[in-house]
This record gives C-alpha cells, structure tokens and sequence, in this order.
C-alpha cells in the first residue's frame, strides 16, 4: 500500500517550483543538507521548518499552518545585502503573484526575512532566511487530505 | 641551542614567502582554510575559505590595520582581521578578496 503524500508536503514542492521558475537568479536545491561552499553561491534552499496545527473550526478539519524557510545565500567582497536583495525580491514575487500556490493552499504568504551575516573568510557572506507561512485546512483524520479546495 | 624571539625574522625569511602589506615587502606564512558555519535552524552550513598570513611583529613598520592591501600569491585582499595571539610576538590577519 502507498501513502500519498501530506498537503504539507505538495505545498513545499509547488513553492519550490516557484523558486526555480524560468529566470530566477539563482540555482536552488530543496532540503540540501551539504555544505554551501562560497563556490557554489549564489542559491537557494528551500525546506521545511514547522508545521501547526490548530482545531477551532469545523469538526472534521485540523487547521494547518506551514512554515516554509528559503534560504537565500550570497557572498560579496562588499555590501552583501546589496546582492542578496534581488533573491528576495524574486522569491517575494513568486510567492505574493499568486498567494494560493496555484490553486492548492488557501494562504501563501512571507512573514519574515531574517539576514545572518558571516563575518569570517575571504568573503562577506549572507543567508537571508525568507519565512513563508501556508495556511490550508486538512483532514483531522487524513493529512493527505485538503479540506480548502477538496482534493 | 634555544630559539627565541630574535630567531623570527631568519626563521620567517626561511621558511615563507613573498608579501606585500600596505605597500611593505615581507616573508609571510599563508594559511588556506576553511572555516564552517553552521547556520541557525534548518538543514545545511555555509563554509567558506579564509585566508590568513602569518608575520614577526618586527617585520612590521606600523601595525597594520583593517582595510589596508595586502598581496600574496599573486592575488589582491585587504586586512580584515588583525590579531596577536600569546605575547604578542607574532602577527596573524585574516584577509578580504578584492
């Protein structure tokens, strides 16, 4: 027996689509977990950071919140913020045009953007981790299944 | 025989290479490492090379400072660290790629 994949899940993969979309300045790579190297940057990685759930409103569905973190990641001889800003603007764009991840979430949107300087190397380098938060109702019985738009 | 301080500069001139700090001529130590960070949450780090010389503080007409050139093997970086670790003896500087 398979298990199909949670909404969770469908909705990490359509926001990483958005990310790798046709011109998006920087190669990205989902859940990587190998060290990011100067030479490999610019990119992105999206992944997975919370998930919540609340109960309040109609019996049968849970609530869900996701939190989805790209982590856009730089390095400049000078003023890393000024190279990183065009990976934000991109991944702002692709998440706020739609707002619903085609058609799959109720609410896709950015709530936060954090920068974490490093100031070690030959480089300055830059990780702007970008927060989007996905609202969905799931099944409480079933989170394979979405509730919003009844899949 | 002891090796002491006043040994530095031969030992230096021995043993490194060719530098050029603030428009001063010297014999260095390069180190190449890379230094990992493991970034906040979430998967993966972020690790990158640094570049780090190595000199006698009597190699040195005035200490040099953040931001001043430095060239060695060929490339171009400016200080960006300076430290002088144990008694001060000796001078270490983590550098910046230009």
């Amino acid at each position: 027996m398979s298990i199909n994949p949670s909404v969770g899940l469908k909705a990490l993969r359509a926001l990483y689509a958005l990310v790798t979309a046709t011109g998006s300045p920087a190669p990205a790579i989902r859940t990587d977990t190998t060290e990011y190297t100067e030479e490999r940057l610019p990119a992105y990685n999206v992944f997975r950071a919370k998930d919540k759930f609340s109960y309040e409103g109609a019996f049968r569905a849970a609530g869900a919140t996701f939190d989805v973190t790209i982590r856009a990641m730089v390095k400049a001889t000078a003023q890393a913020d000024e190279v990183v800003d065009p990976l934000v603007v991109w991944a702002w764009q692709q998440v706020m045009a739609d707002g619903t991840l085609g058609g799959i979430v109720q609410d896709a949107k950015i709530t936060a953007v954090e920068y974490q300087y490093v100031t070690k190397g030959d480089y300055d380098q830059l990780a702007a981790d970008i927060t989007v938060e996905i609202t969905v109702d799931v099944s409480r019985s079933d989170p394979t299944q979405n509730l919003t738009f009844g899949e | 025989m002891a090796f002491g301080d006043s040994d530095l500069p031969a030992f230096f001139a021995v043993m490194g290479e060719p530098a050029v700090v603030n428009g001063q001529s010297m014999s260095v130590f390069v180190d190449m490492c890379e230094s990992p960070w493991v970034h906040g949450n979430g998967p993966g780090s972020m690790s990158e090379a640094v570049t780090k010389i190595t000199a006698p503080i009597t190699a040195f007409v005035s200490l040099p400072i953040a931001g001043q050139s430095v060239t060695v093997r060929g490339a171009s970086y400016t200080v960006k660290n300076r430290t002088m670790p144990g008694d001060g003896r000796i001078v270490e500087l983590e550098l910046k790629a230009q």
